[in-house]
């Protein structure tokens, strides 16, 4: 009985053969597919391989036309680059290890146009892009700048002048008809005027001819009594002026309780219907806002792929004490003669196309475990004057050589022509000339801190708005030419807070505050106005109350003199001493004949 | 049926039972070791080349790795216990640090189950198994060629096809 079997050998021959002829004809075939799975569930969107060819014997792999699909967008890619072409190192790889010396990149771009959607099975995958736009709203604008007008805000509002207005006329009006029926009155007084005048009259014919210490008597005694009804009747009209001096006082108080209501409404107005001019405007934060949030989510989630694989290597070996994987099992580490991470990429030719322009970078040691490669990983790209910048510059630096891990990220833009950036049915900002860098740094992977300053040294914007309001917009940024906006980030990685800071809001603000002076100097100029407009209404009344009373009063004073003038008289020419010069006149003349 | 008749057929053929144990403890190998591995292409390689009973192995393999799924967990421990037991690090220190060593997943914990576990059975079973196709072969082999009554039987075209060489 034989033990060897020759037949078996020219099994294993062919066997052998059967390989090799696999690794000839399909193994690159059957790589492009496992790498575009591997990749795809890696990254989480679908990724496509044109061709992959390798060679076995010198390591060398060259892969082309990879894509990454946008999950948001089936007609475009997150990244496209035309060919990554790579050696491995046979000295390194005998010992699991995947280092390669040299790697070229070649026309890495973004967001590209994908000649085909991708594939109709990865549709439950795709992300339903956002509907939600950001947009300016106008409406708190314009809310900040209505204002109702003068007349508007007089019919609404309960106005002071107005009330103090009807209750002097009312007043004024019951004070009218008492001084008329008063009026009424005096005119009954006429008569008795006129009645003791012609007494009087009558007693001075009488002392004219008194002849006797009788006649005295009795025309004195009768002065008295009309002296005394005189008296009575000077006495009612000096009541009389005198409740016409307190009515007369009412339509000063009138006067003067309208005008203080009117200054009243006035303030009280102003004060309610002023706009405030108060909490700034955040257009800056608005209108570049969310591209700066967007460039910064997927530089982030560009960093969070990258992040594990730079220190793939350490978790490898923690996952080693970690519960086993079924059917898989788990691999024991142990310490290596020559420590060597698990992947290095030593040198890397990069090239990278954005803003219509080839820019060349290079990466310097990437591995998958710093802390035994002992250098951190580098990624630089440059360029100097193209047709849309001046120079470009982006530096990028992951160290985890130390215990806590150091990332930062610095780049620079000089004179980027950028294309128009705007915002919907608000404004757009054209002919755009940017200096942009920016600086950030990720500490432990988690904390973030940084600033991004966009300088406009260029631009022209351009009202969008429906017609009712480009005025408006129009007006916010008329001459603003240059300004900058610089964005603070901090916090976490995964929800990073930031804060805007641009002079266009302080421009913006300043115009909109310009504008709301002076829509509240045109309402309160329309308020003054229309307020004066009642207060002269009421006064024009108050004058007519006032001309009325000045009737009354001079009708009074007037009654007043005449019974003053005919007390007069009678002092002078009936009084006892007058009437008994009289009389011993009278005798005197009668003895002398 | 057919597994059963191919069972017979190589214990009733001509091959030493040798050839028959080594095929059922290669067999036993391959179907405790994960799919695709360097010990199983061994196997697979000394299989073809020692003159052992191949229709054996590939049953053996797949009834084994059909055991293999369920006792997974058990070689997960038995390999870690073995991969992290102190005085054999150095070794495994060593061969870890010898070129293409790691390519063959020895310090996987299954695979390293596995193999000891298979090892530690190979020889019981290689020399049960031969001991019993033995006592097979002298007190139960002869009733299919000497009961006549067989022949007439449904089985006796099952007798056909396990009469072997």
């Amino acid at each position: 009985m034989k033990i060897f079997r020759w037949q078996g050998i020219i099994a294993l021959l062919v066997l052998i053969a059967l390989i090799s002829i696999f690794f000839i004809f399909f193994f690159d075939s059957l790589l492009k597919k496992t790498l575009e799975k591997t990749l795809s569930s890696t990254l989480k969107r679908p990724v496509e391989i044109e061709n992959v060819k390798t060679d076995v014997l010198s390591l060398k792999f060259n892969i082309n036309g990879l894509q990454i699909a946008d999950k948001k967008d089936r007609y475009k890619n997150l990244l496209e680059i035309k060919s990554i072409n790579f050696n491995l190192s046979s000295q390194k790889l005998a010992f699991k290890k995947y280092d390669i010396e040299n790697l070229t990149v070649e026309e890495i771009r973004f967001s590209t146009k994908r000649e085909k959607p991708w594939s109709i099975k990865e549709r439950e995958k795709e992300e339903k892009p956002s509907k939600e736009e950001k947009k300016i709203d106008l409406k708190s604008f314009k809310e900040k700048l209505s204002l109702p007008s003068a007349k508007e805000i007089l019919k609404r509002e309960k106005l002071k002048t107005v009330e103090t207005g009807k209750y002097y006329e009312e007043k004024l009006k019951e004070l009218k008809i008492k001084w008329e029926n008063k009026y009424k009155e005096l005119q009954k007084e006429k008569q008795s005027l006129e009645a003791l005048q012609k007494q009087i009259k009558e007693l001075e014919k009488k002392a004219k001819k008194i002849k006797s210490i009788d006649d005295l008597k009795t025309i004195t005694e009768n002065a008295k009594q009309i002296k005394k009804q005189i008296n009575q009747k000077i006495e009612k009209i000096k009541q009389l002026k005198r409740e016409l001096k307190q009515d007369t006082e009412l339509i000063k108080k009138a006067y003067s309780d309208l005008q203080k209501a009117y200054k009243e409404d006035i303030n009280r107005l102003k004060r309610k219907y002023s706009l405030s001019l108060e909490g700034g405007v955040n257009l800056a934060g608005l209108i570049f806002g969310d591209k700066i949030k967007g460039y910064l989510e997927k530089g982030l989630s560009a960093y969070k792929t990258i992040s594990p694989y730079l220190k793939r290597g350490e978790e490898k070996q923690k996952e080693m004490q970690e519960k086993g994987y079924r059917l898989e099992g788990r691999y024991v580490k142990y310490k290596e003669t020559n420590p060597y991470p698990d992947i290095v990429i030593q040198n890397g030719k990069l090239s990278l196309v954005a803003f219509n322009s080839n820019i060349e970078g290079s990466l310097l040691d990437f591995s998958d475990n710093q802390k035994i490669y002992g250098k951190p990983f580098k990624i630089t790209f440059k360029s100097n004057k193209s047709k849309y910048f001046e120079s470009f510059l982006f530096d990028g630096i992951f160290d985890r050589t130390k215990q806590i891990s150091k990332d930062s990220f610095t780049f620079e833009i000089k004179d980027l022509i950028s294309q128009d950036l705007e915002i919907k049915n608000f404004v757009r900002f054209t002919d755009n000339k940017i200096n942009l860098n920016g600086n950030i740094n990720i500490l432990n992977e988690q904390n973030i801190q940084g600033v991004i300053k966009l300088v406009f040294e260029k631009t022209k914007p351009v009202a969008i708005t429906g017609e009712n309001t480009k005025r408006l917009v129009e007006k916010l940024f008329e001459g603003i030419n240059r300004f900058y906006l610089a964005a603070n980030i901090s916090g976490i990685i995964d929800s990073p807070k930031i804060s805007f800071k641009s002079d266009l809001d302080e421009m913006v603000a300043k115009r909109f505050r310009n504008l709301v002076k002076e829509k509240v100097q045109k309402v309160n100029r329309e308020l003054n106005k229309e307020l004066e407009k009642y207060k002269n209404q009421y006064e024009n009344k108050l004058n007519r109350y006032k001309t009325e009373f000045e009737k009354y009063k001079s009708i009074v004073e007037n009654y007043e003199g005449t019974y003053e003038k005919a007390l007069k008289e009678i002092k002078n020419k009936l009084s006892k001493k007058a009437l008994e010069k009289k009389l011993k006149k009278r005798i005197l003349e009668k003895f002398r004949f | 049926m057919n597994y059963i008749i191919k069972i017979l057929k190589a214990l009733n053929s001509a091959q030493a039972p040798w050839q028959i144990s080594l095929a059922t403890v290669f067999g036993m190998f391959l179907g405790f070791l994960p799919f695709f591995n360097f010990f199983s292409l061994l196997t697979i390689i000394l299989v073809l080349i020692i003159n052992v009973n191949i229709s054996i192995f590939i049953l053996s393999a797949g009834v084994f790795a059909t055991l293999g799924l369920i006792l997974d967990p058990i070689f997960d421990k038995v390999g870690y216990v073995v991969l992290t037991f102190s005085p054999l690090i150095p070794l495994w220190t060593k061969i870890y640090n010898i070129p293409y060593m790691q390519w063959t997943g020895f310090n996987n914990t299954v695979v390293m189950g596995s193999l000891v576990v298979s090892s530690i059975l190979a020889f019981p079973m290689f020399f049960v198994l031969n001991r019993l196709i033995i006592k097979y072969r002298e007190k139960i082999a002869w009733i299919f060629k000497k009961i006549p009554i067989l022949k007439g039987l449904k089985l006796f075209k099952i007798f056909e096809k396990v009469q072997g060489e």
